[in-house]
């Protein structure tokens, strides 16, 4: 295994579209980082960079120390697993699993070895004889994973390689790349629109926009301490709200005023700013109308079986997402007071959009 | 009811020269002019025995056989490697290298035939193999490339990544998956530049000098004399000369059709 470094990277496609603009990233030896962000983001050109399938600009890519920007993608010596699986129709799944090693000259029993102790720690021992066609989505997935893994490559690259599953099977398959991923000691490079995905797999997430990236850390060090407003709201689900306030200062004393909404402002706030304030929806909680911080009128009401997620509609605002433990539906329309976690809120400045670090 | 009746029709509209020409072939030649029959009065093998026997057909079959098997193989071959390179690799120029390729088959056959006959003459080509199958393959290659362009468009590019990230460069990548993957591409306009060589007439009329280069065309039209035409046996002629074809498209006839109409449809 080694690591992977990605040196300002740079890629414009010819029809003008910006993928990469001088992407820098680390992932160390064994770690598995996640590469995540909406689609059209640059995610899946960095995969490509890597594995030398495209070309960059600019820029350079180390794998184990060495500078591999000048190979072609068979000599970088890693592994990929697509989207579309991309199994050779046409080959059993046997064949599959050993291409890469025939390719690599190895001999026919060695390979035979490797095979048959790959299937069997991926439970596919029994579909060597099998054609791609002949298999579901779940264990094609298995084949494509095993095709990885039988080469013992330097490291993994995944493309969103859960997002052809249904449900069940892709948070079973999800444990599944965790597992290995312990298991095998792999350098994996992971890339998924789903922040969910990203948040269980990820050592680390670096979150991308535009061909940059936005933020990276550990999951929850990012969905803590957002850098922005854009990380803000595609790291967590349900989505955070963000309330536009203003800094009032009135009474002898600093406010926070958004719609609804007046709060004591935290010691530290610029002063004179349109402020954005970011809070999660567990961090909203209902309480009696006179004490709460803000009064809204529940809108929709949407249980999700462990807990359930209200749509509050406050004046004019957007809709406030709510979590809370339970709600009758049978009390939609009503009015409701929401509390604000007082440790709990962000506050980003409105005109960039980044963080406000309040001490 | 009525789409039948039309198909039935259309059949019949199609197959009877094929009927009318397969039962004159078996008519002995005394009987040959008494009147259209639909059900042979008597039959005689006489015509194909002659056909065999004083007329040597087997020459210009086996030649016809050697032009377009040589022509279809260096055709699929050479056409192959192009056609891939312009569906999958970026370099300067493809569209003029396409365009170009089209360009060739615009030109009529007549209108080249003098310019290649002095081309060949000055090779010292004239009534040789390769005299023959240089020409075809000139007009057969941008069916081919064309053809087999559209059929690797088709084929998923990210099976082409994996092969490469598993270590197979551009060749073997080729080799181990791409054109396993269009072998109905390839059955498809390997038979189609197969029965274009084994049709071809121009050319090999003006080409070949003697009995011992020429193909079946050329030798099934030099059977009619100077006083007589022989149709008992030019007909017995173009039904041996028919049956390979017919061989090959029925065996291969759903290959063909996929083959034309890949990329076509998202499959």
């Amino acid at each position: 295994m080694a690591s992977i470094s990605l040196r300002n990277l740079c890629k414009t496609y010819p029809n003008g579209q910006c993928a990469a603009s001088d992407l820098s990233l680390e992932i160390d030896d064994g770690e598995l980082l996640v590469l995540v962000g909406p689609s059209g983001c640059g995610k899946s050109t960095a995969l490509r960079l890597v594995a030398g399938l495209e070309v960059p600009d600019a820029g350079s890519v180390w794998i184990g120390g060495e500078d591999v920007s000048g190979k072609p993608p068979q000599s970088r010596d890693l592994a990929m697993v697509f989207q579309s699986y991309a199994l050779y129709p046409h080959r059993s799944v046997a064949e599959n699993l050993g291409f890469g090693l025939r390719m690599a000259g190895v001999s026919r029993d060695r390979i035979r070895e490797r095979v048959e102790s790959v299937a069997l720690r991926l439970g596919i021992a029994d579909l060597l004889d099998r054609r791609p066609s002949q298999l579901s989505g779940g264990q094609r997935q298995r084949v494509a994973l095993g095709r990885a893994i039988a080469r013992e490559p330097k490291a993994f690259l995944l493309d969103e390689p859960l997002s052809n599953l249904d449900a069940k099977l892709r948070s079973d398959t999800r444990a599944e790349i965790a597992r290995l991923h312990r298991q095998l000691g792999a350098t994996m490079l992971y890339v998924t629109h789903d922040q969910e995905e990203a948040m269980t797999l990820g050592d680390r997430i670096a979150v991308m926009r535009d061909g940059r990236i936005e933020q990276i850390g550990e999951p929850l060090e990012v969905y803590r301490t957002p850098r922005n407003t854009f990380v803000a709201e595609f790291v967590g689900a349900p989505t955070i709200n963000l309330i536009s306030c203003e800094r009032v200062e009135e009474d002898g004393g600093a406010w926070l005023c958004g719609e609804g909404l007046r709060l004591p402002a935290p010691p530290g706030l610029p002063e004179s700013r349109a402020i954005t304030l970011g809070v999660r929806p567990e961090h909203l909680q209902l309480a009696a109308t006179e004490e709460a911080d803000l009064v809204g009128r529940v809108d929709v009401v949407e249980p999700l079986g462990n807990a359930t997620l209200l749509h509050v509609a406050v004046g004019e605002g957007p809709d406030l997402r709510v979590l809370v433990p339970d709600f009758p539906r049978n009390r939609g329309g009503e009015e409701v007071g929401l509390c604000l976690g007082r440790g709990a809120m962000h506050f980003f400045d409105s005109e960039n959009g980044l963080r406000i670090q309040i001490s | 009811m009525i789409p039948r009746m039309v198909a039935i029709l259309g059949l019949l509209f199609l197959a009877a020269p094929i009927y009318l020409a397969a039962l004159a072939s078996v008519t002995p030649e005394s009987r040959l002019f008494e009147g259209p029959v639909l059900f042979p009065s008597a039959l005689s093998l006489e015509h194909y025995r002659d056909l065999f026997t004083a007329r040597a057909f087997w020459q210009p079959i086996r030649n016809s056989l050697i032009v377009a098997s040589v022509t279809t193989g260096l055709c699929v071959t050479l056409g192959a490697f192009c056609a891939y390179a312009i569906a999958r690799l970026h370099f300067r120029g493809k569209r003029l290298v396409l365009g170009t390729i089209l360009a060739v088959t615009m030109f009529p056959q007549i209108s080249i035939v003098s310019p290649l006959y002095l081309l060949l003459r000055q090779l010292g080509l004239i009534n040789t193999y390769p005299g023959l199958v240089l020409p075809y393959l000139t007009f057969a290659m941008p069916l081919t490339v064309w053809l087999l362009v559209g059929y690797f468009r088709q084929l998923p590019a990210e099976l082409e990544d994996a092969a490469r990230l598993d270590g197979a460069g551009p060749i073997r990548t080729l080799g181990e998956v791409v054109l396993p993957l269009a072998a109905p591409g390839l059955a498809a306009t390997a038979i189609l530049t197969f029965i274009y060589c084994w049709n071809e007439f121009l050319f090999a009329l003006a080409f070949t000098l003697g009995p011992e280069r020429r193909t079946v065309p050329v030798a099934i039209a030099l059977f009619r004399g100077q006083y007589q035409v022989p149709w008992g046996e030019i007909l017995a002629a173009s039904i041996v000369a028919t049956a390979p074809v017919a061989i090959l498209i029925l065996l291969f006839q759903r290959r063909i059709v996929q083959g034309m109409t890949a990329g076509a449809i998202k499959g």
